[in-house]
């Protein structure tokens, strides 16, 4: 249908007449909810405990050499055969290239994305955190693909302690700004209950995702 | 309508014990779920008014968001199919899938693609469609349509999901839930790898963006979204909200009355396809917004609310009717309390016209509703409007007619109590009516009708209302009879 007479058609039954001026109206979440603030002490505690209720698992690093001996030990354990990591700078913070000399890397923008099918476990940062939920966002643009985490069996995400927001709305587009083309809030691994209510975990997306909080300013 | 109807497909329905359980099992447990997160969460009721208002002015003002919506997924890089009808959305679909020489197509779970038959329509042309969301592969595999909105195979027991998956090609299948959705992630896998299209719904449309949000617990959405070359959208018109501040609200109230989760594993939001140097995402993107009735119900004071809806399910599982019969006793798309509103509501005439009556009216669905459709209050609407429109049987007609010749006048309704009491000595059986006889029938196919009182409260009222007056309670046991109180209510 023409996309003018399907807009028509719903004006007229609402009785609007075209360009009608839209009413105010109480937009968002209720203010006793965008009220609220956390201390950023409590948002890193609050996020650890919603990111494991998720089924997630996150630790709190004092310092870098805390976080790479914690992303070592769990490469050693898992001895990924091949390991997507975001491609560029954006993980350079984290000084983790070192670690990763002895493993199978893919990076991406450099390594053809289809091979990340192939990688079973992926290495992100993200574009925020939110403590109510236990959630992780990505955002997606030319270094940060989505398959990267999107694709392994593992998911371990990077992240600064600053980048923990209180509710998910601090971590929305506002009015106005550019929105990436892809935005991909994570609470936890995969899960379904469709065989007889039976949670099991991983059946389409990794079946484990864990965190790495930074709890000081990276150098 | 005619036997075909609900009253048949109940019948069936509720002589499947192991369908009844698993219905009551799976429903039993999204409510309490939802009931102890809303209440950890807090101020629910605040959430639901909020919730409910955000809703109402979108609809409200549907055309100018819905412009809003389409100039921002065209300025991002996607394209807007308007379809007023499932046939012009199904054409839609089959065309982009013509143009782009697709032979197998990947979809996630999505009510309108079902709504449009969407599946038979590219079989049709020769493309195969594979459904990714586990539970609906498992009936995709059964040749079956969903029985629940959010979980859709809770009627197949796992020897019943090992036999579907071996025929699938599992070799050595145990019915262990790992290895059976081992099997589904291997074989999906590569599917998603190689398939030429990837077809998703929608739960929200950003207007002031143009992006569309999915919420899934199963990640297949986003593979099916990211994948394959072209993501084609299929979303119902009044899919809307206007901004992302609006999206805070519905990422609590939807997933916490779904499912009882404090929130969705995985809310993924795009905003057009791939951008230029990014090495993912599909690279087509495709906006298929359908009508197909909605329309309709705008301007509609009766029935606009029911746009408001945003599929959560939570009415199914609080809906006594729904926990004894299941969701394919219903025979179309939505089943529950939210479907015997909105199939007769899209689908006008005959087919439709008995689903409103599959409901006791209890009011549980708008209680639970988090958006607070008053889905009750419709549903005797519904009622209303088919006999008005001559859809009624006739033996309702006749009863009604009957019922308001009666209770119009007392003289009437004393006379025919006289003469219920006189004939049901005939049928009545230790203070009971089984005989399954003239308009009892419905009543006592399945249950006892109680005998009429000895004496009906009307009759004992001039002597109670006289004990009132004296400032005496009537005694606990009467000297003329039985106590009023006991009169006036069967205790069989």
């Amino acid at each position: 249908m023409e996309e003018q007479a399907f807009l028509a058609r719903i004006r007229e039954r609402l009785g609007r007449q075209d360009g009608a001026p839209v009413a105010p109206y109480r937009r968002g979440a209720p203010e006793f909810w965008t009220g609220r603030s956390l201390s950023s002490a409590d948002r890193v505690s609050t996020f650890v405990e919603r990111f494991a209720q998720q089924g997630g698992q996150a630790w709190v690093c004092p310092d870098l050499t805390d976080l790479h001996n914690r992303l070592e030990g769990f490469l050693r354990d898992l001895a990924p055969p091949a390991i997507g990591v975001w491609g560029g700078d954006t993980l350079k913070e984290f000084q983790i290239d070192g670690l990763l000399a002895r493993f199978t890397v893919l990076r991406w923008g450099e390594a053809p994305a289809k091979s990340f099918a192939d990688t079973h476990v992926g290495i992100t940062g993200c574009a925020a955190a939110i403590a109510d939920t236990g959630t992780l966002m990505m955002a997606a643009d030319a270094w940060r693909g989505r398959s990267v985490h999107l694709l392994p069996t593992v998911h371990i995400a990077l992240l600064h302690a600053r980048q923990i927001k209180t509710r998910l709305g601090e971590a929305l587009p506002k009015p106005g700004e550019r929105v990436p083309s892809s935005l991909h809030f994570v609470s936890g691994p995969s899960r379904s209950s469709d065989i007889e209510n039976d949670l099991s975990i991983g059946v389409h997306g990794p079946a484990a995702v864990y965190a790495l909080v930074l709890a000081v300013e990276g150098t | 309508m005619s036997q075909t109807g609900i009253r048949e497909r109940a019948k069936s329905a509720l002589q499947d014990p192991l369908l009844q359980q698993a219905v009551q099992f799976t429903t039993d447990r999204l409510r309490t779920r939802k009931a102890n997160v809303t209440e950890t969460f807090g101020r629910w009721q605040e959430w639901r008014d909020r919730g409910r208002d955000i809703r109402a002015h979108t609809i409200a003002h549907l055309d100018f968001y819905l412009q809003q919506f389409a100039d921002n997924v065209r300025s991002a890089g996607g394209h807007v199919h308007f379809a007023a009808d499932a046939e012009e959305a199904a054409q839609a679909i089959v065309d982009i899938a013509k143009k782009r020489r697709a032979k197998l197509v990947v979809k996630s779970k999505s009510m309108v693609s079902e709504e449009i038959h969407l599946n038979r329509h590219l079989e049709d042309e020769g493309i195969q469609v594979v459904e990714t969301d586990l539970g609906e592969y498992i009936i995709q595999l059964a040749g079956e349509t969903p029985s629940h909105i959010i979980i859709p195979s809770i009627h197949k027991t796992r020897e019943q999901i090992r036999e579907l998956f071996t025929k699938a090609g599992g070799e050595n299948l145990t019915t262990d839930t790992k290895a059976l959705t081992g099997f589904a992630r291997r074989t999906l896998r590569t599917l998603f790898q190689s398939a030429d299209i990837g077809v998703t719904g929608c739960n929200f449309g950003i207007a002031e963006s143009g992006t569309v949000v999915l919420f899934t617990n199963e990640g297949n959405a986003d593979m099916v979204a990211n994948l394959p070359r072209t993501h084609v959208v299929i979303m119902g018109m009044e899919r809307i909200l206007p901004s992302f501040a609006d999206l805070e609200v519905f990422s609590h109230l939807l997933p916490k009355s779904a499912t009882g989760q404090n929130v969705i594993t995985y809310m993924s939001c795009f905003t057009g396809p791939r951008r230029d140097g990014e090495a993912d995402g599909a690279r087509e993107l495709h906006v298929v917004i359908l009508d197909n009735g909605r329309s309709r119900q705008l301007g509609d004071a009766d029935f606009q609310d029911i746009l408001h809806c945003i599929r959560c399910g939570a009415c199914l599982n609080v809906c006594p009717v729904y926990r004894q019969i299941g969701g394919h006793a219903y025979g179309s798309v939505y089943p529950g309390p939210v479907g015997a509103v909105l199939t007769p509501l899209l689908n006008p005439g005959p087919e439709y016209a008995d689903l409103p009556y599959a409901s006791s009216l209890c009011g549980a669905c708008f209680e639970a509703c988090p958006v607070q459709i008053p889905l009750h209050d419709m549903l005797v609407k519904l009622r209303r409007r088919h006999v008005a429109q001559g859809l009624a049987k006739r033996g309702e007609r006749a009863a009604s007619r009957g019922f308001r010749l009666v209770f119009a006048r007392a003289g009437r309704y004393r006379a025919i109590i006289r003469s219920g009491r006189l004939g049901q000595v005939l049928v009545a059986r230790h203070g009971g009516i089984d005989a399954r006889i003239g308009p009892l029938r419905g009543w006592t196919q399945t249950r006892r009708a109680p005998v009429l009182a000895k004496r009906s409260f009307r009759e004992g009222w001039p002597g109670l209302r006289q004990e009132l007056r004296q400032g005496n309670r009537p005694p606990a046991t009467g000297t003329e009879g039985a106590p009023a109180h006991e009169t006036a209510v069967n205790k069989e």
